[in-house]
């Protein structure tokens, strides 16, 4: 009688549960249709925001990952500015234009990698040196890669005592001023963590060291009922899958998955394959984004792929398979200017090296075609 | 070097690698029947694997008591050796391990013979079985940790592959409701991820120094609550966590009959071959061989391989699917057709998903 009643309240409560659920996810194939770009300079933002009420609100797009890091004239932090960087006015032009045309905005600031990139430091690591992950490492003259210190990008210490007072204040005033309710990490691609010349990191599970910062920067984020949105690769492991180093992990972070709480977003990138990655973030509990680049066919696969996941999941699953997001990894204006047909050297290094025709702005337009047509056919 | 040694006996270039058929071990009276079966519709679709599900349906030597009352004798078994052999057809037996030591009122003969290896001595049998019921009574287990249960089972599991003459085995372990159970006196208190894949590694070590697989079906190595598959093709019981607990060399059988769950991307990704195993509904079987097939088009080289193919499996009396097959819904074949659908049955859907293999191989 007692396990009667026990099931009898069990199946109410997964009713309820999947009700809610289900609600969540609407009817909708793809609840997020994203794009995500970098931040326009000063200069170049007016620009951007006809951009986003000519060519994002038309495609119905609803959220916006925008790469900022340290290009916003802080008030916590001055020196942490780049030259250019984007004024609070400038900045409440582009809020406007999303609340105009209901687009989230989730501005990005990489944390643990991305601190330099070629030879150059990022402002972090320029006017914090003491959070450097990697001191004895020096910025070469002329960056080229591969290299025998394995620098891709700095990193910063996440166990410095000092490093986080700055980090959650620049995090703050940038989710302040974009008026955003969930931040993107970033965290891909972090190739150096836990160095064993590191005097608080070495020999600590980097698998842990990566879940602790993860787990930190959404405890301190869900405080002001904000999201945390972060790129996935750390989590899946590179070699048993040959997912390789850079969309998946080689340093023994993936066993992170299990570490971190189930309410952050992954945003699963993969540009030549479509992988069924996603799946695996999915059935590990987490909301799963897929995110291609600049080769039409393959984020097609991808677009048909989320479609069907959606599809026949269980109401349970349904709502974890949560929508696309378009990637440019190029300039503001280098990424507009392809889009409107001027390929220069501004943009010309994200064409594809195999096809003229593989570029961020193809796939842009054939992926939000397919998901329309999906969406229609439904 | 396990890996491409066992992977050596299928082909990783065909579209799918295991074309597989699950069912039940014959009666020795229905048994020239099922070898002319394997002949005659087997063979022709390229079937590779056969999973035999007998149990105790073998006349053992190490214990004879424990053989069914109407078990096949070696020499009926030499004929299905014979037949598979002919057409390149894979034997894999089974004998349920852990779970599924009783059905409905009826105990097994390992429990029937041995009752001290029972988890739940305190469960009586019912006398009319329903389900649900309040013991959540759906089949007994044997406690693993039992001293002597591993004693009895390697002889078994020996004597079943050596007759025939099989490099790897099935051990069952789906739907184990109890284990771990509060009562046993070895088992309680601890980790239920942690007994399973104990039990998996002490099988999967056995079968090893023989050079022989083990196969498994894969339902509680999935999270049935959180991916809402629900606690019979999923786990409830906190059994879920033994993925990352086993030898990655086990083949897991996942299996989903009402939707086309991606679980298998699931097992893939954790390092582990998986097929995949619908039952009786056309439409879904073949959605999931296409899915099979679309995984290991776009997957890297080193995932191809673990998405290792598909098995279709019939859970009814060996004679009553053969039966249904050719048009017969006699008595036996009845009870396995979909309550929902006429046309939903383990034999359709055997004819359609192997059709839909073919097209599929044809396009490739």
């Amino acid at each position: 009688m007692k396990i009667k009643t026990c099931f009898i309240i069990l199946a109410f409560f997964l009713a309820a549960n999947s009700a809610l659920l289900s609600q969540e996810a609407g009817d909708k194939l793809f609840q997020v249709r994203g794009f995500c770009i970098s931040s326009p300079k000063t200069s170049q933002v007016d620009r951007f925001v006809k951009f986003i009420n000519e060519e994002l609100a038309t495609r119905k797009v609803n959220t916006l990952v925008l790469l900022v890091g340290y290009n916003y004239q802080y008030a916590s932090y001055p020196q942490l500015r780049d030259s250019g960087a984007m004024s609070k006015k400038d900045v409440k032009k582009i809020v406007a234009a999303c609340k105009k045309n209901n687009i989230r905005i989730i501005p990005d600031i990489n944390l643990l990698g991305h601190q330099s990139s070629g030879n150059k430091l990022n402002k972090l690591l320029e006017n914090f040196p003491e959070f450097d992950e990697t001191p004895h490492i020096k910025m070469p003259e002329q960056y080229v890669w591969p290299n025998k210190d394995n620098l891709y990008c700095k990193s910063y210490c996440p166990l410095h005592p000092e490093v986080h007072k700055v980090i959650f204040s620049v995090i703050d005033e940038l989710c302040d001023v974009f008026e955003a309710d969930a931040f993107h990490s970033g965290m891909d691609e972090i190739f150096y963590l836990g160095d064993d010349k590191c005097l608080r990191c070495k020999g600590i599970d980097k698998a842990k060291l990566f879940a602790d910062e993860v787990n930190l920067v959404r405890n301190h984020l869900k405080e002001k009922n904000r999201e945390l949105w972060l790129w996935a690769d750390r989590f899946l492991d590179g070699r048993a899958t040959g997912l390789g180093f850079w969309e998946a992990s080689y340093n023994y972070t993936w066993r992170a998955i299990d570490m971190v709480y189930k309410d952050i977003v992954m945003c699963d990138w993969h540009y030549e394959r479509p992988d069924q990655t996603a799946i695996y973030f999915a059935m590990n509990g987490f909301r799963v984004i897929t995110c291609p680049w600049r080769t039409p066919e393959t984020a097609v696969i991808q677009t048909e792929d989320m479609a069907r996941w959606v599809k026949y999941a269980t109401p349970e699953m349904k709502p974890r398979y949560y929508g696309m997001m378009q990637t440019c990894w190029t300039s503001t204006e280098g990424f507009i200017d392809g889009f409107y047909g001027t390929v220069s050297d501004r943009n010309k290094r994200a064409v594809h090296p195999k096809n003229p025709a593989w570029t961020p702005w193809d796939t842009f337009r054939a992926m939000y075609t397919k998901m329309d047509e999906l969406e229609a056919a439904k | 070097m396990w890996q491409s040694d066992a992977i050596a006996q299928y082909d990783d270039n065909a579209v799918f690698p295991v074309k597989g058929f699950c069912i039940n071990a014959p009666s020795p009276q229905g048994l020239d029947r099922f070898v002319k079966f394997i002949g005659d519709e087997l063979a022709p679709r390229g079937i590779n694997t056969l999973f035999l599900l007998g149990d105790y349906n073998y006349k053992f030597e190490s214990y004879p008591q424990l053989a069914d009352s109407n078990a096949l004798s070696k020499k009926d078994v030499k004929k299905i050796v014979a037949a598979c052999k002919k057409y390149n057809i894979r034997i894999i037996p089974q004998i349920n391990l852990i779970g599924h030591q009783s059905w409905a009122g009826n105990l097994g003969n390992l429990l029937k013979n041995f009752p001290e290896f029972d988890e739940t001595p305190h469960v009586k049998m019912p006398e009319n079985y329903v389900w649900p019921n309040e013991d959540g009574l759906y089949c007994k287990s044997y406690c693993p940790l039992h001293p002597d249960v591993h004693k009895v089972l390697f002889a078994v599991i020996d004597e079943i592959c050596d007759v025939y003459e099989a490099d790897a085995f099935h051990g069952g372990m789906d739907e184990i409701f109890y284990l771990g159970d509060d009562k046993c006196p070895r088992c309680k208190g601890i980790d239920k991820a942690e007994l399973f894949a104990n039990e998996v590694r002490v099988i999967h070590d056995h079968l090893k120094d023989k050079n022989r697989e083990l196969w498994i079906w894969g339902d509680r190595l999935l999270d049935g609550r959180s991916t809402g598959i629900g606690f019979w093709e999923a786990s409830y019981n906190y059994t879920w966590r033994a993925i990352d607990m086993i030898p990655k060399d086990v083949v897991i059988c996942d299996w989903h009959y009402e939707r086309p769950d991606q679980t298998p991307v699931y097992f893939a990704m954790k390092g582990f071959r998986v097929v995949t195993c619908p039952w009786r509904t056309p439409p879904r079987a073949v959605i999931q061989a296409e899915d099979m097939a679309r995984w290991r088009k776009y997957a890297t080289p080193e995932m191809k391989p673990k998405y290792y193919g598909m098995v279709l499996t019939t859970w009814m009396d060996n004679g009553g699917f053969m039966d249904g097959f050719y048009g017969n819904l006699s008595d036996r074949a009845k009870g396995a057709v979909h309550p929902k659908n006429a046309e939903y049955t383990p034999w359709d859907t055997f004819k359609a998903m192997y059709k839909r293999m073919g097209e599929l191989e044809q396009e490739k």
